[in-house]
């Protein structure tokens, strides 16, 4: 295995139904520990699609599909890319009235940060997506993330993180992620603070 | 003080309708106070932990002892409390 040869940990996936990531998951960590991966970073990936798919399932109303890769040398990390078919995220959260007149980028950012969800707030949803965003953070690492032909890279490598706009990939709707987690430094990171970094950048807008 | 071992529930701790679950399970069989023990468990989400480890607490004056976590288990449940006045302590 080499920098440029990533291993295919597990090939494209489904997972058809809530929790289905769970028995798959054990036969990840085992594959990865026997390539010297520590258990902080099983942890986060453990983490990082159980929210995610969880969220498929609530938000999007369907199945989401994952790959997963690794690359072993000087520096272990893994790629975790992982997507659903559904409506996408700017239509999701404008369906609760109280983020009906955010414009489609501003409901994507802000999906990002605690507390915002399509549900009603005294259900006390809409951590997943902080939680995806305080992991990259607090393991300089970085995600990219489309939903309905807009994409955003948030970047985690340097200082405090960088927000830049990009164009997606596709212009169809659902949501995909691509995320990287290296195996370095596990930082808690805060609601608070990850909060703080997206409103900065949504006050430029 | 009871000591419930969290890898009977899984080894990956994530989704809030599990959580939701594992409390039952806990407060149906447990005597309170108790410390949450995640020996053997790789991976908390902390929608699990909001339903788990705020619901425990809850129970015990908002206090809670929680052994042999991970550091991003650690990471998790300081997530999950945040906002909670709640106390939470980490051994090993």
């Amino acid at each position: 295995m080499s920098l440029t040869n990533p291993e295919i940990i597990t090939p494209l996936h489904l997972i058809g139904y809530r929790g289905g990531e769970k028995s798959l998951l054990d036969e990840i960590y085992a594959r990865l520990k026997n390539q010297g991966f520590s258990e902080d970073l099983c942890a986060s990936l453990g983490w990082t699609l159980g929210e995610l798919a969880d969220n498929a399932t609530t938000h999007a109303g369907g199945p989401c599909y994952f790959i997963l890769s690794s690359l072993v040398g000087p520096c272990k990390f893994l790629t975790l890319t992982i997507g659903d078919t559904g409506v996408g995220i700017p239509v999701t959260l404008k369906s609760n009235e109280l983020y009906g007149e955010l414009t489609d980028f501003e409901a994507f950012i802000s999906a990002f940060k605690s507390d915002v969800s399509s549900w009603a707030e005294y259900h006390k949803r809409g951590k997943g997506l902080n939680d995806l965003l305080a992991i990259a953070k607090g393991n300089g690492a970085w995600i990219r993330a489309e939903t309905n032909g807009m994409g955003v890279f948030f970047d985690f490598r340097a200082g405090s993180g960088n927000i830049t706009a990009r164009k997606a990939g596709a212009s169809n709707s659902g949501t995909r992620y691509s995320m990287v987690l290296i195996d370095s430094q596990f930082v808690h990171v805060t609601k608070k603070e990850m909060n703080a970094f997206l409103d900065a950048f949504l006050e430029k807008q | 003080m009871n000591t419930i071992l969290m890898r009977q529930f899984g080894t990956t701790l994530t989704d809030r309708a599990d959580g939701k679950k594992t409390f039952e399970e806990i407060f149906r069989t447990s005597t309170f106070p108790v410390a949450l023990d995640f020996s053997g468990v790789v991976s908390l989400g902390s929608s699990f932990g909001d339903e788990v480890i705020l619901k425990v607490a809850e129970r015990q004056e908002n206090k809670l002892a929680i052994l042999h976590a991970n550091h991003v288990i650690q990471n998790a449940v300081r997530r999950s409390i945040e906002d909670c006045p709640v106390s939470v302590s980490f051994d090993a």
